[in-house]
């Protein structure tokens, strides 16, 4: 564990900072519908949709503050411990909501079809978003410190 | 007679007593299945909880008391938990002790048995005891306190039924023998003094224990002093305990009142010591090791911003479903049927476009509500209210207001009225006038349909971070407004806040549900009842004007719709929101909005004669813009407290409070909802 610990503080940090770019440019594109409608968006990174949604980006940016911060505290195991699990945990609780969101839309698209409604639905679009695809290395990040910690315990 | 068939005549009552997160509402719904009513405590508007329970085939009164640490006579909670015992006499007072921290719960405990109540206690937590390295003798705690004592871990429903016999045996006729400290061979003295005085008056010691009114009133306690004046020996009584504490504070040197606190405290700190061992070191507790991050002092706020934006998403994304169903239902399909009955148009008008337009419009929210509170509620047994309170005093106690208000500010959240009430529990009474004053700029559920139905219309893709901002704007309008009334009025030093942190523990859906369940029902109540009222007469007064009967046709005409009485208010209106460009129909919509915030919405669906939960966006998105609709939402969140958040103020404050808070909230309202659009225009927003 000690050999893999300098590693473990390499990975989570990159983490931290891929999230936090990814917030940036949410905050980008959201300051630049709001203010700047002419201007042109970010739409997508290598496949991936940038939403200009403040919200996911608040969320965002904390769970990258926590991970990339928590190198910081490389020295104490408690204090390291602490930001990865509450910043995965973070990361992992958007990914999940997110999901919802992605079955309750599924699901109230049929609802509106139903009584005749014709609704635009793009899966991909709610699917391939940072806090999704971000969220999946978080919870393997989560399950790894939930371990850590129960085996103090 | 025995004690049971004495309680038949009488029924049962069995008090729960404890420290605040202590798991006490655990134990009341374990006990009672979780069916509760509640009223108000005797002269005050602070909520009672009672449940029922079986014992012996009868049914016995649970009552759950007030999360309180002592039993004295400094804060309300205190007081009420002190007088239930005193007055309602319960067989059986249930003390729940948090078995990780032992020594904290146990004075009250010692209060309890001071003052001669049948106590059984329940060691509450003890997995988390353990799991922190103690390990308690339970049959010692048990001799030293002369007192059933059963340990639970009340949210696994460990020790649950053990607690429900011990509770029908000292029901059943056990009574608990009376705790005597000993205070040192003077302060003994002078209690003996004072008790042979007291027994002068049979009728007073019939009441209460001697023992305990003579320490209470060596401690000053001034509750007690009130209830000793009563006493046909008054004089003589209040003369010797006068006379006591003057000898005592000469030859103790220090004031009584904290030498007998501290003689309880090393009591306490005895029984804890020879109970609880420590088996195992345990250097930092996993609720130790995850509050290093959410109470950082820099990744603190963050958190608290993205567990509410989590909230908020939960609360609209999720349920969208459920709210599309609930509109069908009313929008088209009870909608419909009512327009196509062969009633006579003023009944069908009244019914469609009245009653099931206005109450449709509000109930399909219900789901965003319900979802809402499931949140908090997992929050709050999750343990993390307490933490985001934490963190928040932090900011607040740096600004000079008192940690203290920031329980009563986030109950507002849920409904201004509980939160105004519960600002009682704060001593200090600039502090106390402040919080009442400030609260209800806290966005409570009634304002959530207003913004809903305004982010649908203009910011559908981030209707969670519009809503938020409402909440965040009404937290720090109230922390401006509370510093300024804090520097201008209510002058003076602020007090301090001590607070616990409750362990995690993992939320148990049955209580989430009940919780949940407990807060929605104000909301439905509502709806049936000012709501329905509401819409009635805004219907009424649409179809009707200065000349009399205008007709339904009112509601689909907009020129015939001007001429009613609701077209005179938001005339007569209108000029004053000028700079702001609202339509007179939204203005008329604030005017009843006074009743009950939902009554906004309600409302404007009347006046915009939209069906459905779609079709008033739709209508709102042509009377506004995106910059004003965002006014208005401020408007909405700051103007004018409810008539029940005013009547409670009034309550609480007395009139002269509540028309200043009715004064200022509609400068305030006014001024930000201008500054909103004075801001917004010169960036290009529109």
């Amino acid at each position: 564990m000690r050999r893999s610990a300098p590693l473990m503080h390499i990975a989570v940090c990159a983490l931290g900072a891929i999230y936090l770019i990814f917030a940036s440019l949410m905050l980008y594109n959201w300051i630049i519908t709001v203010f700047f409608p002419t201007a042109k968006l970010l739409y997508s990174i290598c496949g991936v949709f940038i939403p200009p949604d403040p919200g996911s980006a608040i969320v965002l940016a904390t769970t990258g503050m926590l991970l990339a911060g928590s190198v910081y505290y490389h020295y104490d195991r408690y204090k390291f411990i602490s930001c990865v699990l509450v910043g995965s945990l973070l990361g992992s609780a958007i990914l999940v909501l997110q999901l919802l969101t992605v079955i309750a839309n599924a699901i109230d698209a049929q609802i509106l079809m139903l009584y005749g409604e014709i609704v635009e639905y793009g899966l991909k679009e709610e699917i391939m978003r940072p806090d999704v695809l971000l969220g999946i290395p978080s919870a393997i990040v989560l399950y790894n410190s939930v371990r850590e910690l129960r085996k103090q315990w | 007679m025995s004690e049971l068939s004495k309680a038949k005549h009488n029924r049962i009552k069995i008090a729960l007593a404890g420290t605040p997160n202590v798991g006490k509402s655990v134990i009341f719904n374990n006990l009672t299945g979780g069916r509760a009513w509640v009223g108000n405590w005797p002269g005050t508007t602070v909520e009672k909880k009672v449940g029922k329970m079986r014992i012996d085939r009868q049914d016995a009164e649970v009552i759950d008391l007030p999360g309180i640490y002592s039993l004295t006579a400094y804060s309300l909670d205190e007081l009420i938990a002190r007088n239930a015992i005193i007055e309602e006499k319960p067989d059986v007072v249930v003390n729940i002790l948090n078995a990780s921290n032992i020594e904290r719960s146990l004075y009250l405990t010692i209060s309890l048995l001071e003052m001669g109540a049948n106590v059984v206690v329940a060691l509450n937590m003890i997995d988390i005891a353990r799991e922190r390295g103690y390990e308690i003798d339970v049959r010692k705690l048990r001799e030293l306190l002369g007192v059933p004592v059963v340990p639970t871990i009340a949210i696994k429903g460990v020790g649950i039924d053990e607690l429900k016999e011990e509770i029908k045996k000292a029901c059943r006729g056990r009574k608990t023998p009376e705790l005597i400290i000993n205070y040192g061979d003077e302060v003994e003295r002078e209690i003996e003094k004072i008790i042979s005085v007291l027994e002068k008056d049979p009728a007073l010691i019939k009441k209460y224990n001697k023992r305990w009114l003579a320490i209470k009133l060596l401690e000053k306690d001034e509750d007690v002093i009130e209830r000793v004046r009563k006493s046909q020996v008054a004089s003589m009584i209040l003369k010797q305990v006068e006379k006591s504490i003057k000898t005592l504070e000469e030859a103790l040197g220090r004031d009584i009142e904290e030498y007998i606190a501290e003689k309880r405290y090393e009591y306490a700190f005895r029984i804890s010591n020879e109970c609880v061992k420590v088996v195992r070191e345990v250097p930092q507790t996993p609720s130790d090791i995850i509050d290093f991050a959410i109470t950082h002092k820099v990744f603190g706020i963050p958190i608290i911003l993205s567990i509410l934006y989590m909230a908020f998403k939960f609360a609209f994304d999720v349920a969208t479903p459920l709210v599309d169903l609930i509109d069908w239902f009313f929008a088209a399909f009870l909608y419909d049927i009512v327009k196509s009955s062969t009633l006579p148009e003023v009944v069908k008008s009244f019914l469609a476009d009245g009653v099931i337009t206005g109450i449709g419009s509000i109930l399909v929210f219900l789901p965003n509500i319900v979802f809402l509170f499931i949140f908090i509620s997992l929050l709050e047994d999750l343990g993390y209210m307490a933490r985001a309170a934490f963190i928040i005093d932090k900011i607040m106690h740096r600004w000079g207001l008192t940690g203290k208000s920031i329980i009563p500010l986030i109950i507002g959240i849920g409904c201004n009225v509980p939160a105004i009430i519960a600002t009682r529990a704060i001593e200090d009474e600039n502090d106390r006038n402040v919080t009442a004053l400030v609260n209800p700029l806290v966005s409570c559920s009634a304002r959530l349909p207003v913004y809903l139905v305004i982010a649908a219309a203009f910011f559908v893709a981030y209707r969670g971070v519009v809503v938020l901002s409402m909440y965040l704007l009404g937290m720090l309008l109230a922390i401006m407004m509370a510093l300024l009334l804090r520097k201008c009025v209510f002058r003076g030093p602020s007090t301090g806040f001590i607070m616990e942190l409750p362990p995690y523990m993992t939320p148990l859906p049955k209580n989430v549900l009940i919780k949940t369940w407990e807060r929605t029902k104000r909301f439905l109540f509502k709806a049936g009842t000012v709501i329905l009222l509401a819409t009635v007469l805004v219907w009424a007064l649409s179809v009707t004007g200065p000349s009399g009967y205008i007709g339904t046709e009112a509601l689909e005409d907009p020129t015939l719709l001007e001429k009613s009485w609701v077209g005179v208010i938001g005339k007569t209106m209108q000029p004053l929101f000028y700079p702001m460009g609202w339509d007179w129909r939204a203005i008329a919509a604030l005017f009843f909005g006074f009743m009950a915030k939902e009554i906004v919405v309600s409302t404007m669906a009347v006046l915009y004669g939209a069906a459905g939960e779609e079709e008033l966006p739709k209508m709102l998105s042509m009377a506004f813009t995106p910059l004003s609709a965002y006014a208005y939402m401020a408007f909405v969140l700051i103007y004018v407290p409810c008539l029940a958040t005013l009547a409670a103020l009034r309550g609480e404050l007395g009139l002269k409070y509540a028309i200043l808070a009715l004064i200022y909230e509609i400068l305030l309202a006014y001024l930000v909802a201008l500054a909103i659009i004075c801001i917004g225009i010169p960036l290009g927003l529109k």
